[in-house]
């Protein structure tokens, strides 16, 4: 019982970072972007949330490992 | 560091953190059973599942919305049109930005996905939604000591470690009716402990469709069948030289069997990615409200507002990618 306690949290959290950094770099990325090129702002916005999509989904598979220790 | 410190501040910081303490002693919110598949509500007999009558409850609030919007047209709009208006054409030009000509054809698609997810999420933030439902003996695990609140009945944060399962349960879940908001009845069937107080769980009415793998699973399949619908229109039997390829030898073919597999993982990540993160986020709001049930949820709220219309956005959006890449003729390069 404790240690799917103990995996469930190790999915999610070693899970999460990879995503994380991900994020980060495509965030930095874009908003270096439009602050070149402040016209082509709402494209680049629409392009970021997709790929923030993307990465965050490798972070969703975490989550669900997580919740299938914990839950099932 | 001077504004900060002024008066006015400091009282109001007192009041609130005064306010999160009253209520985490006087006011405390049990932290509901969270489970994974949708509970089934009990209505004449069978058993709906709770997040089904909350994705009607979307699709009721769309035809109403749609129907209130178009009642009397005007060439200049105002009011609910002008809204439907801003809504839709904004939507439009995006889609046409991504699709070019095809953007006709596929905006009904689209935004029909983006409104049912956006509608079916922010319903989840509606107070009620979650915790206002029956309360029913409990199958086998967990039961939570039930108590009386004025005309109503209430679960509360004691736990009752449950140990009979199957028959018994299952006959006094059919008499447990009585319910969290139900008027009260002498005897409703619930079990007791052996001090005399009765245990049962929480059945609510109302749970987030996209917590349940159901509704997230059949709008991906939708979405994936048609993305393979739009490219054999386009590209006729073509289509399928991008999985089953033998003209770019040994690394063509095991190219060809990759895309294969992203096709069925797109369904997966598609899926999981919107029940992921709602489920994510109705468990933020169970534990945040658990945690100090005044104040501190509020930004919760603001939050999943923003990842509710995210994630709205994204699977619409993500479609449509898909689309535009499946019409793309993809061996004219080589």
């Amino acid at each position: 019982m404790d240690l799917q306690f103990l995996s469930a949290g190790l999915a999610i959290g070693l899970g999460a970072i990879g995503p994380g950094i991900g994020v980060g770099l495509l965030v930095m990325g874009a908003l270096q972007a439009i602050g070149r090129n402040p016209e082509a702002a709402n494209e680049i916005r629409t392009n970021m949330i997709l790929g923030i999509a993307f990465a965050e989904a490798i972070a969703i598979y975490a989550l669900v490992v997580a919740l299938v220790l914990k839950f099932v | 560091m001077k504004r900060l410190l002024n008066p006015k501040v400091l009282v109001a910081l007192v009041l609130i953190v005064g306010a999160m303490v009253i209520s985490k002693m006087y006011f405390p919110v049990p932290l509901p059973g969270i489970q994974l598949p949708a509970e089934g509500v009990p209505i004449l007999g069978f058993r709906v599942p709770n997040t089904f009558i909350h994705t009607i409850l979307a699709d009721i609030t769309l035809i109403l919305f749609a129907v209130l919007a178009t009642r009397n047209m005007k060439d200049i709009p105002d009011g609910l049109q002008n809204f439907a208006e801003w809504v839709i054409e904004g939507f439009y030009s995006i889609t046409e930005d991504i699709a070019g000509d095809r953007a006709r054809r596929w905006f009904p698609i689209i935004m029909t996905i983006f409104l049912l997810v956006i509608v079916a999420n922010w319903w989840e933030l509606v107070p009620g939604v979650d915790s206002v439902g029956v309360i029913e003996a409990p199958h086998g695990g967990k039961g939570y000591i039930v108590e009386k609140i004025g005309p109503f009945y209430t679960v509360t944060n004691e736990e009752v470690v449950v140990e009979h399962y199957g028959e018994e349960g299952a006959k006094e879940a059919e008499k447990g009716e009585g319910g969290a908001e139900a008027e009260a009845k002498e005897e409703h069937g619930l079990p007791k402990t052996e001090d005399g107080r009765e245990y049962g769980v929480l059945i609510p009415f109302l749970r987030a469709s996209a917590t349940d793998l159901n509704f997230t699973l059949a709008l991906a399949v939708i979405s994936m069948v048609l993305v393979q619908y739009y490219g054999i229109q386009a590209l006729g039997m073509s289509y399928f030289s991008k999985f089953i390829n033998f003209k770019g030898g040994i690394m063509g073919f095991i190219v060809g069997l990759i895309e294969t597999v992203s096709e069925v993982a797109k369904i997966i990540s598609f899926a999981f990615r919107l029940f992921g993160n709602i489920f994510a986020g109705q468990v933020l709001l169970f534990i945040m409200a658990f945690l100090v049930p005044w104040l501190l949820p509020v930004p919760f709220f603001g939050l999943e507002l923003f990842v509710g219309f995210i994630q709205a956005f994204v699977f619409a959006m993500l479609t449509l990618v898909f689309f535009a890449s499946a019409v793309e003729a993809h061996d004219e390069h080589h």
